[in-house]
């Protein structure tokens, strides 16, 4: 990644406030995306990927940290001014069912997206809504129809479409594909990946869905409990990943690995809440390599490992890494 | 087997509520049709004096009778309708304006705005409405305005509580964060986006609302502290005919089941919005 | 087969909606004891739809229109309501996807289950306790006694889930249908459920229906495979069959998005079920399609692998 990065995220701290516990749903997190990068991020359900693009975009408050798009620090920013800087980056949420009012005709959302940042108005609106529909693949002529008359994908489209509208230059695909059925969520894919050739979009793809990631990405990002665990080139994550619980993920994820791979090394345990996460690393409780395993390992319960370069941009957030390994990919 | 029959009970029930839904409208209908064109048909003066025609019972000239003073009855509960019905539903608009302002308000921008909204509202819902009623009107006097501030006032919690409920979970939908990731402005959002989604609710309560607000108009008019005598107005024609109620029992019956007809068409129509919104929203 | 546990025969289900959609078009198919039976497809393929209809489970506006179900000989379409409630749970039973909906949030998961068991005549208390501690530990839950006084939200997702499986089995059901039971828990907590329902198949003998939009799943637990479009089996085989010679053209492009490293989105949309569907319903999107295409296609082949396809023959 020799480009200067388009968006820049340091050390980003959101806690949110559950009766009366905090939860820490990003504790410390950096990140970073290139131009026309897609940048993955995988995780399971409270690691806080989400809320990592919602942070990005500011939509969340933030307690730390910083984000920059274009060099230019967007944390301070408020109001309208907020507003104009969000025009470049955009969201794709995860259900189309409930991404779109139901009570706005779809091309009058993108309208009003194409007109909030005062760059066409009138007829202008209209023609760009055509255009923008054309763009994501639908026909100019169904502007006036409700989202209830469209099916998943064809919301899905319609909601990239609204996101288009503002021109960004990075977009949050927040599980963009988990909703639909696999063979209309490939065609989103597909869509994505022209749309960045067209446009030169970069985007943070934020997924459970390893292989959807592996074969998207440039790069992926691992999350656990608010938290980087790993973050690495896509061939080299995916070949030789260096933290115990980025290869539970391979291993888990199905169709990966023969049965006999994934029984030897499915996790105990569910993933902890972000309520009270555990001290030190916070995967200890359920590591394979970890304290439970080896007694004299307790520095796993104390310390906090950083996030440290292995070499060649791989970087890994463990005491131990590389002492779980994978067998080479199953070949099929 | 089982199938058959709980499809058929359902479509029964469904039918039946139907049924009521439709007598809720016809109701509502035909006494706000009857109040408007009544008048217009019915041209007599309602405060027209007759003392030679005092007390009369049901005749051709005066088809229900006339009251102490001689006045035409038809006429005065034809127009006194329009005076109960009117001041209800501005009472009720000015409640749902500001309820449901403040309510959707609070919701989106939450923090110390919504907690003070809140705790104002707690102390309102505190009081029976009836109660609240009564104290505004016997502080403020008796009068159209102070009927209206008398009625509306304590309708105002309700409105605000059920509009904030909605704005806060609206507020959390996709589509909600989606328009501020655009860069809608917050008032932009609101009204295009939170408030078109949560006012179905509102809707039903303002119907049931209705329906309480023509009870306390007529409340307050029948126990002096509302619309000023000679106004006609279903509670004070009610309380004027009540002392004659063997010599014209008409005269009482009939704005006494204006009262009631008007309440129950209100409910049954709230009931009925309420199926139509759970239909709509539902999915 | 005369081992059969389940047989279904030319099953149509239809809703009675405006207009009437008609979900399930003509299933038939066996289950043999033991037996791991993959059913896959995308959503409003009548997967799901099945899977509730093998418990007599089709709820109005739904209607079973014609066919026949049978539960070990049993049939279940004509079966009494008391009687259909004593198969269901004692011969066949069902997991759902979303534990936290299926359980009730009220009560203790211990007294949950123990309802089960009552409900099935088990009288004596003790023993339903003991029953009890035993199923909680047979699905994985350590200190199965602490667990049993425990409520559904005190519970973990995939802990929910193996409570769910528990309760299934408490009668010792020879089916157990599991629809996405792991479409809602997390990956790795998937791939603990999904060795635990393998495991359980071994050990108590139970033949397994598991249906799943995702072909990955069933290839891990399965050993037989339907494929379902609109409402109809497409492709039927041995898991090793039909995944290594796939012979339908929708299986073929399932398995390159599931699998394959050059993946290619399928066109367009699966056709509506509220209209009459003539010849295949898959040939407005497949690229193989010829003339033959618009008469109906039949499910021809071998007892290890058929396919209803005039393109893709059995090879």
């Amino acid at each position: 990644m020799t480009a200067a990065p388009l968006l820049k995220a340091e050390d980003l701290r959101v806690v949110f406030r559950v009766d009366d516990h905090e939860v820490r749903a990003l504790d410390g997190v950096d990140i970073d995306v290139a131009p026309a990068e897609i940048h993955g991020v995988v995780g399971e359900s409270g690691c806080g990927k989400t809320t990592l693009g919602r942070a990005l975009l500011r939509l969340v408050p933030l307690r730390s940290g910083t984000v920059a798009i274009g060099g230019v620090d967007i944390t301070a920013l408020r109001g309208r001014s907020l507003r104009r800087a969000r025009a470049q980056m955009q969201m794709i949420f995860q259900s189309p069912w409930s991404s779109l009012n139901p009570r706005m005709p779809v091309g009058r959302a993108i309208g009003e997206a194409a007109r909030a940042h005062g760059r066409s108005r009138g007829r202008d609106v209209e023609v760009e809504v055509a255009e923008l529909l054309e763009l994501v693949g639908l026909d100019a002529d169904v502007a006036a129809r409700y989202p209830d008359a469209f099916s998943g994908g064809q919301r899905q489209r319609i909601a990239i479409a609204r996101a288009l509208a503002v021109r960004p230059r990075f977009i949050v695909a927040d599980e963009a594909i988990a909703s639909l059925d696999v063979s209309v969520g490939e065609q989103i894919v597909e869509l994505l990946l022209e749309l960045r050739e067209r446009l030169g979009l970069a985007y943070l793809f934020i997924s459970h869905d390893l292989s959807a990631v592996e074969r998207l990405s440039e790069r992926v990002t691992v999350m656990y409990l608010g938290t980087v665990v790993e973050r690495t080139s896509t061939e080299t994550l995916f070949r030789d990943p260096a933290h115990p619980y980025t290869v539970a993920l391979l291993a888990a994820a199905p169709g990966r690995y023969p049965r006999e791979v994934r029984r030897r090394y499915v996790l105990e345990g569910d993933p902890p809440s972000p309520i009270d996460p555990p001290p030190g690393c916070r995967f200890w409780p359920r590591c394979p390599v970890g304290p439970l395993h080896d007694p004299t390992r307790s520095v796993c319960r104390s310390v906090t490992p950083e996030l440290v370069d292995l070499g060649g941009g791989h970087h890994v957030a463990c005491h131990f890494p590389r002492e779980v390994r994978l067998p080479d990919p199953a070949v099929r | 087997m089982t199938v058959a029959v709980s499809s058929r009970t359902l479509a029964l029930r469904r039918l039946r509520r139907n049924r009521l839904s439709f007598l809720g409208v016809l109701l509502v209908v035909g006494i706000v049709a009857v109040v408007v064109v009544g008048p217009l048909l019915w041209r007599v003066d309602p405060l027209a004096t007759d003392l030679v025609h005092r007390l009369e019972g049901p005749t051709a000239a005066h088809p229900l009778g006339t009251d102490v003073q001689g006045r035409d009855l038809l006429a005065r509960v034809l127009y006194g309708g329009r005076v109960t019905l009117l001041i209800s539903v501005v009472s009720v608009m000015i409640a749902l304006t500001v309820g449901s302002g403040l309510g959707l308000v609070s919701g989106f921008v939450r923090g110390w705005f919504d907690v003070l909204v809140m705790r104002i509202v707690d102390i309102l819902l505190a009081f029976p409405p009836l109660l609240l009623a009564l104290v505004i009107a016997a502080a403020r006097g008796p009068g159209v305005g102070n009927t209206i501030l008398a009625v509306s006032v304590p309708a105002i919690p309700r409105f605000a509580r059920l509009m904030r409920s909605q704005s806060l979970a609206i507020t959390e939908r996709e589509y909600v964060l989606a328009a501020r990731a655009i860069g809608l402005s917050p008032s932009r959002v609101l009204f295009r986006h939170v408030l078109p989604n949560g006012i179905g609710p509102v809707t039903v309560q303002a119907s049931i609302a209705l329906g309480i607000a023509v009870l306390e108009v007529a409340g307050l008019g029948f126990i002096g502290l509302g619309v000023q005598p000679p106004a006609p107005e279903w509670g004070a024609i009610l309380v004027d005919s009540r002392t004659y109620l063997l010599q014209n029992p008409v005269a009482v019956l009939v704005p006494g089941a204006a009262i009631s007809l008007s309440i129950l068409g209100f409910n049954l129509l709230g009931d009925a919005l309420g199926d139509l919104f759970d239909v709509g929203g539902g999915r | 087969m005369t081992d059969a546990v389940l047989e279904v025969r030319d099953l149509h289900v239809e809703f009675a909606t405006d207009p009437p959609v008609r979900a399930v078009r003509g299933v038939g198919f066996t289950l043999a004891a033991g037996e791991r039976l993959g059913i896959v497809g995308e959503s409003g393929c009548g997967k799901s739809v099945t899977a509730t209809a093998l418990l007599g489970l089709v709820d109005p506006p739904g209607r079973i229109v014609e066919g026949s179900i049978r539960v070990r000989g049993k049939e279940l379409l004509s079966a009494a309501a008391a009687d259909l409630r004593a198969i269901r749970g004692s011969e066949i039973a069902m997991v759902f996807q979303d534990p936290m909906s299926s359980l009730n949030p009220v009560a203790r998961i211990g007294r949950q289950i123990e309802d089960v068991l009552t409900y099935h005549g088990w009288q004596d208390r003790g023993s339903r306790r003991r029953r009890v501690a035993e199923l909680l530990r047979l699905v994985g839950l350590p200190d199965p006694d602490r667990r049993a006084r425990a409520y559904p939200h005190e519970l973990s997702g995939g802990m929910r889930q193996r409570v769910m499986i528990a309760m299934a089995l408490a009668n010792e059901p020879a089916v157990l249908v599991a629809d996405e039971p792991t479409t809602a828990l997390d990956v790795t907590v998937e791939a603990q459920i999904l060795l635990l329902l393998e495991d359980l198949t071994a050990r108590t003998g139970a033949a397994i229906v598991l249906i799943s939009h995702d072909l990955r799943v069933v290839a891990e637990v399965c050993d037989r495979v339907l494929v379902f479009y609109a409402g109809r089996i497409v492709e039927e085989g041995s898991v090793d069959e039909v995944f290594a010679r796939p012979a339908h053209p929708y299986t073929r492009a399932l398995l390159e998005l599931a699998f394959g490293r050059d993946r290619r989105a399928i066109p367009g949309a699966p056709p509506d079920l509220s209209s009459m569907i003539t010849g295949c319903a898959y040939a407005p999107r497949c690229s193989r399609r010829i003339a033959a295409c618009s008469d109906d296609p039949v499910l021809e082949g071998r007892d290890s692998h058929r396919v209803a396809c005039w393109v893709g023959a059995v090879r």
